[in-house]
């Protein structure tokens, strides 16, 4: 892998840079023997917009099968992809294009595509994944049992590899969290509790990830994080959505996928006009066939 | 659906659309298919589920106006199969007549549908490369494929009345 993002950093260059590259750069990276120093190499040669793109990728879990239509749509949330220069080309297609670039460099490995021939998921190597949290620095944290805490205001991207007891106060510090533009809560139980601290001190969030918690409601406060761009929340047992949802009108993302009791979708859903992608994922296997008839039967009514 | 969701042009995933029948006041909230015919952007997979229809749906099946839905790649119809009876064949038959696709889709998954017919325009699909039909228990005949050369794969089950493919 490093042999392989090397030799592409090198073909980007021109032939007459190649000998001080050679001579100087590459020895200096390779002589202490640390792996991550010689991968920088490649990293410091991307584009400011790319290396926020690839940063981000360090809230991911070790070895996350990562889904990369999701990843981009992260990355235009964030704002690390934009459109000002791509012509009439649509953001997801320039948001492609990043990713491309960024899996030929090798900072992504074992692609899997669907039947279409479309990207569908990627992994990052752990030397990767290590380079990618050593760039975030502060930036982006993810927090683990035992690991790192929150305690800088530079902070911007959160997610937690660990269980959290949401009956608890959630274990960011207010002054941090609300300087949050993402937040992502991998695992862990749900208590009603949490939406209260979400909706008033996380107000300056553009993601926010509560999948799979067996979350019963979404609370009406949610109108209150009115930047937010990416809302998932898949894998829960909620029936309806409130009607504050209608609020969010830079959403672009709303994520429903497998939460197998939702029955209707808020009426004034069509206020949310930046929404660009509404999954509530129907592709069940025929055997939950009579389960998706019963939770679909709202969707109309 | 909650009306309105054709107001949402930026769509370009929707990954199911639930088409339900106009039967209490309530139900006036409720939209057809024929919202989709601005929502131009649409790319992906789509799933059309059919949960009730009337003789409305014909009219809002074509203005739906797929045939304009370029970025496509997947689109499943599926009826509940607990709305069929004999006396709606011919209503099935005008539905997915009426639903007119683009030539761009490359798979087309069609599930309880409970016409006799199935409509030529699938012989026109010239990138499809795997159709799927699944419980369409009164088809007795599949339109001619050989006209589309991509196709790789044609899984039929439980089409309990088929006598022939038109090859």
């Amino acid at each position: 892998m490093v042999i392989k993002a090397i030799a592409r950093l090198m073909s980007l260059k021109d032939r007459a840079q190649w000998l001080p590259f050679i001579q100087q750069e590459l020895p200096n990276r390779v002589q202490d023997d640390n792996i991550i120093h010689t991968l920088k190499l490649s990293y410091d040669a991307l584009p400011s917009f790319l290396k926020h793109c690839f940063a981000y990728c360090s809230l991911f879990p070790k070895g996350h099968k990562i889904d990369v239509k999701y990843l981009i749509r992260l990355w235009i949330a964030q704002g690390f992809v934009s459109s000002s220069n791509s012509g009439r080309r649509c953001i997801e297609v320039v948001g492609l294009k990043c990713f491309e670039s960024l899996l030929w460099r090798s900072f992504f490995h074992e692609v899997e595509k669907d039947r279409f021939g479309n990207i569908e998921s990627c992994k990052m190597h752990d030397f990767m994944h290590d380079l990618a949290t050593k760039v975030a620095g502060f930036q982006s944290i993810k927090v683990e049992r035992g690991g790192k805490q929150i305690s800088n205001n530079m902070t911007r991207h959160v997610s937690f590899d660990m269980e959290l007891d949401l009956s608890q106060q959630m274990p960011i510090p207010l002054p941090f969290a609300k300087c949050l533009r993402t937040l992502m809560l991998l695992i862990g139980e749900w208590d009603e509790g949490a939406w209260v601290s979400i909706c008033r001190d996380f107000r300056r969030l553009r993601v926010l990830v509560l999948s799979d918690f067996g979350m019963m409601e979404v609370s009406p406060l949610i109108k209150k994080l009115k930047h937010l761009k990416y809302l998932d929340l898949s894998n829960n047992e909620m029936e309806t959505l409130p009607d504050s949802v209608t609020n969010l009108v830079n959403l672009q993302v709303l994520k429903l996928n497998a939460c197998s009791n939702l029955k209707e979708l808020p009426r004034g859903i069509a206020k949310v006009i930046n929404l660009r992608h509404l999954d509530v994922g129907c592709t069940l296997d025929d055997d939950l066939f009579q389960k998706l008839r019963v939770c679909l039967v709202g969707l109309g009514n | 659906m909650p009306r309105g969701i054709g107001k949402l042009t930026s769509l370009q995933t929707l990954s199911c659309f639930v088409v339900a029948r106009n039967t209490s006041p309530k139900s006036k909230m409720i939209d057809g298919l024929d919202e989709l015919r601005m929502l131009n952007e649409l790319r992906g997979s789509l799933e059309i589920i059919v949960k009730g229809y009337e003789g409305s749906c014909i009219s809002e099946f074509q203005g739906a106006k797929l045939i304009d839905r370029e970025y496509l790649q997947s689109l499943t119809v599926r009826w509940d199969p607990d709305l069929d009876n004999d006396l709606n064949i011919d209503l099935y038959d005008k539905m997915l007549q009426s639903l007119r696709l683009n030539s761009n889709l490359q798979e087309l998954i069609v599930k309880d549908y409970g016409g006799m017919r199935f409509p030529s325009w699938v012989s026109n699909l010239s990138n499809l490369v795997r159709i799927h039909l699944e419980g369409c228990r009164r088809l007795k005949h599949i339109p001619p494929l050989d006209g589309i050369p991509s196709l790789k794969e044609l899984s039929i089950s439980y089409l309990d009345d088929l006598e022939y493919i038109d090859l």
